[in-house]
C-alpha cells in the first residue's frame, strides 16, 4: 500500500488530509463516528482571547451544492481551551493546529505566547477573516499590511510552524500571500468562506442577523483551486488547500494545483464517512498508478507539465 | 457536549413510503444502528453512503417514530426541497442515516407523564407513548392538528391508548388547542411536549406550580453531532446564559433550563463578512 506521508507547512503529516477549522469542533465531538486520528492534522475551532457566544439562529442555510454559515466565531476562549480542550487531545494521533483570532496584532501575539507553552500545539493557524476592531471591523485578511503586521508579531514569539489563513474576498489573493510570506509564515491556508447571503422573499430580508454569511461546500471547490494555483505558481510560500473538497479526487486536484495538504470542512457535516473513504481511495489511486508515495505522483505531474 | 455518541453512519433502504394524513410515513431498513430512545432523531439523506457530493448536500434531522431492530420509521411533512425529494422516494432506494442522535425524553411513572404534541411534533411522542405503555406507565396523550385531514391515523392506530385529539377546524376530536385542555387547576404531572414554538410558549403558561416539563425543540442542523455549532438555543448557567446545541444537548430540554435573552448584542460586528 502506498505511503500517504507528506511534509506540509513545516509539519510532517501521516497523510495530507486535515480537518478544517470550525468544521470539527475541538477534535473529539464526532468521535467515534469520525475518529480524530484518521486525520494527518486537526485544525481546531478558532479561539479568541475571551469566550464568544456567537450569533443567534438561524446560523445555517443550505444552497445549491453548498451552505451558508453565520456562527459568529462562537468559542470557549483561550483559557478554557488550554484548561479543557487541549489536554483532551493528548492521545490523538494527529498533528494539532490551533486556529486563533484576535482584535489586534498585540492580542494575536499574546495568544501565541501562551499557546507556545504547550507542547501539544504543533502549529498555529491565524484566522484573519475577522473584524479589525481598531479599523471599524474591516477584515484583516483584506489588508496586506495588517496581515504582515500580525504575522510578524506572532512570528517573534512562536517558533513552531505558523500558517496564515486567507480570505477569498479580496481582489488579489497572491498579494496577501506575499505579505504572509514576508511576515515569515510557513504556509498560507486558502481559502476561508466566500461572502454570501440569502434572502427570504416573504420578508425581503436576509434570514441572518449579520445579514451576510460564509459560503462553503462543493460549490466553492473551483474558486479554492484557482486561489491555491495563483499562490503556488509564484512559488514563494507553501499552501494548504481548503474549500469544497469532498472526495479523494478533490484532494488530488488541490495537490496538483500546488497545495501541500488539504483540509476538509463542510463534507464532515454532509458525509461523515468521507475521511475514511478518502484515505482508502487515495491509497488505491496511488497503487493503481504505480506510485509508492505522493511525491512520486507529484513528480509525474511535473514531468507532464 | 453531553455524553459519548452512540450514533453510527450507515446506509439504509426505503422499505415503504405512504401518505398518512398531512404526513409521509417512511419505513427504512438500516442494520448496524444502536437502539433509539423516544425523542432521539436521525440525520437522513437520500443516496448512496459513498456519494461524495449529494444533493441536497446536508442530511435532514428527523425524529424517530419507531425503531425496532433493523427497522426505523419516521413521519415527516414536506417543508422544503429536502423533504420534497424524500417524499418522492421509492421502495428499494438507498438512504444515508446518521444516528440515533440527541438527548431523549425521560421515562418515569411519577409524576404522571402528559404528552402534548402539535402537528409535526407528534411522531416522537407516539414513540414515547408506545414505550411508556409497554413499560406499564400510565400517561395522558394530547395531540393537536390544524385540520381533521392532517391527522396521521395510521401512526396513531399503533398506540396502545387512544390519544385525545384536538383540531382547529373542529372536524375531529375536540375543537381548539391542546393547551386549552390543560388550563386551570389540575394535578401537576410531567409535561413532555413537541410542536410549534407558539404551542410550547402557551404550554409554559398553563404549567402548574412545580410541574416538570420537557420540551423537544427543532432547529436547522448541519452536523447533528454538536461540532458545527449551527443549531443553538440559549440555556441558563447560574445568573448567566450560554448557547447549547439542540442536536447534542437537546433536542429535549428541561423547560427550566431554556431562557429568553436578548441575543442581539452578541452579533459579530464584522462590517461585511463571514465570521465562521
Ligand atoms: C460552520 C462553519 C464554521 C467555520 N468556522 C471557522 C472558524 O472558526 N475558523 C476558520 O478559520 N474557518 C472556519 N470555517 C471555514 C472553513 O474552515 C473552511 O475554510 C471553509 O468552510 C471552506 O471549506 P469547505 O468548503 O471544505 O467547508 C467554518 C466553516 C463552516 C462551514
Ligand atoms: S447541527 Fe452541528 S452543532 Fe448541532
Amino acid at each position: 500500500m502506498a505511503d500517504l506521508l507528506v511534509f506540509a507547512g513545516g509539519l510532517e503529516l501521516k497523510n495530507p488530509m486535515l480537518a478544517a477549522s470550525g468544521c470539527f469542533g475541538y477534535g473529539l465531538e464526532a468521535d467515534p463516528v469520525i475518529p480524530p486520528s484518521l486525520f494527518g492534522g486537526i485544525v481546531t475551532k478558532t479561539i479568541t482571547p475571551a469566550p464568544r457566544r456567537g450569533n443567534p439562529v438561524p446560523r445555517l442555510a443550505e444552497t445549491h451544492a453548498g451552505m451558508l454559515n453565520s456562527i459568529g466565531l462562537e468559542n470557549v476562549g483561550l483559557d478554557a481551551f488550554l484548561a479543557d480542550k487541549l489536554p483532551a487531545l493528548e492521545d490523538v494521533d494527529s498533528k494539532i493546529v490551533v486556529s486563533v483570532s484576535a482584535g489586534s496584532a498585540g492580542e494575536f501575539a499574546e495568544m501565541a505566547e501562551r499557546l507556545a507553552e504547550h507542547a501539544r500545539v504543533d502549529a498555529l493557524e491565524l484566522n484573519l477573516s475577522c473584524p479589525n476592531v481598531a479599523e471599524h471591523g474591516r477584515n484583516f485578511a483584506a489588508d496586506p499590511a495588517a496581515v504582515a503586521a500580525i504575522g510578524k508579531a506572532v512570528r517573534r514569539v512562536f517558533a513552531r510552524p505558523m500558517w496564515i489563513k486567507l480570505s477569498p474576498n479580496v481582489t488579489d489573493i497572491s498579494e496577501v500571500a506575499r505579505a504572509a510570506q514576508d511576515a515569515g509564515a510557513d504556509a498560507v491556508t486558502a481559502i476561508n468562506t466566500l461572502l454570501g447571503m440569502d434572502i427570504n422573499i416573504d420578508s425581503g430580508k436576509s434570514p441572518f442577523a449579520r445579514v451576510t454569511a460564509g459560503l462553503s461546500g462543493p460549490a466553492i471547490l473551483p474558486v479554492a483551486l484557482a486561489a491555491v494555483w495563483r499562490i503556488a505558481r509564484e512559488g514563494g510560500i507553501p499552501t494548504i488547500g481548503v474549500g469544497g473538497a469532498s472526495s479523494a479526487k478533490g484532494l488530488l486536484k488541490f495537490l496538483a494545483a500546488g497545495a501541500e495538504a488539504v483540509q476538509l470542512g463542510t463534507v464532515l457535516f454532509s458525509d461523515p464517512g468521507a475521511p475514511q473513504r478518502i484515505l482508502d481511495d487515495l491509497a488505491t489511486h496511488l497503487d493503481a498508478q504505480g506510485h509508492t508515495n505522493l511525491n512520486s505522483l507529484r513528480e509525474q505531474w511535473k514531468e507532464q507539465a | 457536549m453531553s455524553g459519548e455518541l452512540s450514533a453510527a453512519y450507515r446506509s439504509g433502504r426505503v422499505r415503504a413510503l405512504k401518505r398518512d394524513g398531512l404526513y409521509y410515513h417512511l419505513s427504512m431498513e438500516a442494520p448496524g444502528l444502536a437502539p433509539s430512545e423516544p425523542g432521539a432523531f436521525f440525520m437522513i439523506g437520500l443516496g448512496e453512503i459513498e456519494s461524495p457530493a449529494p444533493d441536497p448536500l446536508l442530511m435532514r434531522p428527523m425524529s424517530v417514530l419507531n425503531h425496532d431492530g433493523d427497522f426505523v420509521d419516521i413521519l415527516f411533512k414536506v417543508v422544503g426541497r429536502g423533504t420534497e425529494l424524500l417524499a418522492a422516494a421509492e421502495p428499494g432506494d438507498s438512504l444515508r442515516l446518521l444516528g440515533p442522535l440527541g438527548r431523549p425524553f425521560s421515562r418515569a411513572a411519577q409524576p404522571q407523564p402528559i404528552l402534548v404534541g402539535g402537528g409535526a411534533g407528534v411522531p416522537p411522542l407516539c414513540f414515547l407513548s408506545r414505550r411508556l405503555s409497554a413499560e406499564g406507565i400510565a400517561h395522558r396523550v394530547l395531540f393537536g392538528f390544524n385540520s381533521a385531514d392532517d391527522v396521521p391515523d395510521s401512526a396513531l392506530s399503533k398506540l396502545s391508548q387512544e390519544p385525545e385529539i384536538f383540531t382547529l377546524d373542529g372536524r375531529r376530536g375536540q375543537k381548539g388547542h391542546t393547551v386549552a385542555a390543560l388550563a386551570g387547576d389540575r394535578e401537576a404531572g410531567r409535561i413532555q411536549a413537541c410542536g410549534p414554538g407558539p404551542m410550547l410558549e402557551a404550554l409554559k403558561k398553563v404549567r402548574q406550580p412545580g410541574e416538570a416539563m420537557e420540551l423537544s425543540l427543532e432547529e436547522r442542523m448541519a452536523c447533528g453531532m454538536g461540532f458545527c455549532r449551527g443549531c443553538v438555543r440559549p440555556v441558563a448557567t447560574g445568573d448567566d446564559w450560554r448557547y447549547a446545541t439542540v442536536c447534542r444537548e437537546g433536542p429535549v430540554f428541561d423547560a427550566d433550563d431554556l431562557v429568553d435573552v436578548n441575543e442581539a448584542g452578541e452579533v459579530c460586528l464584522q462590517e461585511e463578512g463571514s465570521c465562521g
